[in-house]
C-alpha cells in the first residue's frame, strides 16, 4: 500500500486515483473534525468537500514537511472557522440554558448533565486552547501534529492544550461547588478504581 | 502551597500524563510523587479529568459506508469539474498529438499583435519601394539618343 506522500507525488503527477485514494482514507476523519466544530452533518460534509477541494489546488505547494494529514486538518480547520464566522448567530434564551445540577440528584450531577457540562466548558474556551484541547484529547494526535495544524511551535501547542485543561479544570470545580472529584468518579469509574499514579504502578 | 506554585505543578503533572515530561524533571517528579501524597492527588485529578474529557465525546459518524462512497464521489466529481482532471489522464503515446493553440488561447497579446505586424509590414515594403527607386535612378544607363531614320521619300 502506497503511503500518503507517494500517493501525494501521483496526484502532482496527474493520476486522478491517487487523489481518490487520499479522499477515502482521511474522509471519515476529517468529517469528525468538521463535526466538532459545526454540529451538524450537511455542513460537516461540505466543510469536507472545500477542504478536499482546496489541498487539490493547493497540492502542488505540499512539501512534505509535514503529514497529508496534518496539512489537510490544517486547511479542514480553518474552513471550518470560515464557515462558522458566516453562520448567522444562534440567539439562545438564557433561561433555556441548563447548567445547573439536578436537585433530586443526592450525588451531585447525573451522567448525561456532567456529559453536557464538559462539553459546554469545553466549547467556552478560548479558540486556540479549544482546538489543541479537542486535537489531543479526542483525535489522539501528538503534539507535533497539533503545531502543524495550528501552524506555531511544539511548545505553544503543548502551553495551549495545558491552559486548555487547567481552565477546564477550575471551570468544572467551581461549578461542582466543591473540589473532591470523588463526586465525579461516581459516574465515570476509572477501570481499576481510582488511577494508580506511576510510583504505585 | 500559592496558587502560582499549584499551577506550575499541575502543568507538570499534566505533561507527566501526556508523556510530555523533560527527562531532567522525571526523577524529581517521581521523587515528589514518592513522597507527596497531595502531588499524587493532583496527578490523580487530571488524569481523571482527562478521562472525564474523552468520555464526553458525542461526536456520532454515520456507519453506513454508502454514506461515505456517495461523499467521494461528490468530492471527486467536484475535483473533476474544478481542474479538469480527466483531460489530465494519462493518453497513450501513439493518440498522443501536438497542442494546438486555439485563436481563444491566444487571446489578447494576440489582438494587439496583428496591427504591429501590419504596420510592420507595411513599413518595410514602403521603405523597400522607397530604396529600389532611388538604386533604380542611381544605377540606371544613360538614355541613348534617339536613332533619326533617314526617309526614303527625301533621297
Amino acid at each position: 500500500m502506497k503511503s500518503d506522500i507517494e500517493l501525494v507525488e501521483d496526484v502532482k503527477a496527474g493520476n486522478r486515483r491517487a487523489f481518490s485514494e487520499l479522499v477515502q482514507r482521511h474522509q471519515r476523519a476529517l468529517l469528525r473534525l468538521s463535526l466538532r466544530f459545526l454540529r451538524e452533518l450537511s455542513l460537516a460534509e461540505d466543510v469536507v468537500q472545500e477542504s478536499f477541494i482546496k489541498a487539490f489546488e493547493k497540492i502542488h505547494l505540499f512539501e512534505g514537511r509535514s503529514s497529508f494529514k496534518s496539512w489537510l486538518f490544517q486547511i479542514a480547520v480553518n474552513t471550518a472557522k470560515n464557515r462558522l464566522r458566516s453562520l448567522p448567530f444562534e440567539h439562545v434564551n438564557i433561561e433555556d440554558v441548563h447548567l445547573g445540577i439536578d436537585p433530586g440528584a443526592e450525588n451531585g450531577l447525573v451522567q448525561g448533565d456532567l456529559r453536557r457540562a464538559i462539553r459546554a466548558e469545553v466549547e467556552r474556551l478560548p479558540e486556540r486552547q479549544r482546538l489543541a484541547l479537542t486535537l489531543r484529547i479526542f483525535e489522539d494526535m501528538s503534539f507535533k501534529e497539533i503545531a502543524q495544524i495550528m501552524a506555531c511551535p511544539y511548545d505553544t501547542a503543548k502551553a495551549n492544550y495545558r491552559h486548555g485543561l487547567m481552565r477546564l479544570k477550575e471551570r468544572l470545580e467551581l461549578l461542582q461547588g466543591q473540589t473532591d472529584w470523588k463526586d465525579f468518579e461516581v459516574f465515570f469509574p476509572v477501570e481499576g478504581g481510582r488511577v494508580r499514579t506511576e510510583v504505585e504502578q | 502551597m500559592s496558587k502560582e506554585a499549584n499551577h506550575t505543578a499541575d502543568e507538570w503533572w499534566v505533561d507527566l500524563v501526556e508523556g510530555e515530561t523533560d527527562p531532567s524533571l522525571r526523577e524529581d517528579l517521581t521523587l515528589l510523587l514518592m513522597n507527596s501524597p497531595a502531588g499524587r492527588d493532583r496527578l490523580n485529578t487530571i488524569k481523571e479529568l482527562r478521562s472525564l474529557v474523552k468520555d464526553s465525546d458525542d461526536v456520532s459518524l454515520p456507519e453506513d459506508g454508502r454514506f461515505y462512497q456517495n461523499m467521494h464521489d461528490r468530492i471527486m466529481a467536484a475535483v473533476d469539474g474544478q481542474s479538469g482532471f480527466r483531460r489530465r489522464e494519462p493518453t497513450s503515446a501513439k493518440r498522443r498529438s501536438l497542442p494546438r493553440t486555439s485563436p481563444r488561447q491566444l487571446g489578447f497579446p494576440a489582438l494587439l499583435g496583428t496591427p504591429t505586424l501590419m504596420a510592420l509590414i507595411a513599413g518595410v515594403t514602403w521603405m523597400t519601394s522607397d530604396r529600389q527607386k532611388e538604386d533604380s535612378q542611381r544605377n540606371s544607363l544613360p538614355t541613348p539618343p534617339p536613332v533619326k531614320i533617314p526617309d526614303p521619300d527625301n533621297r
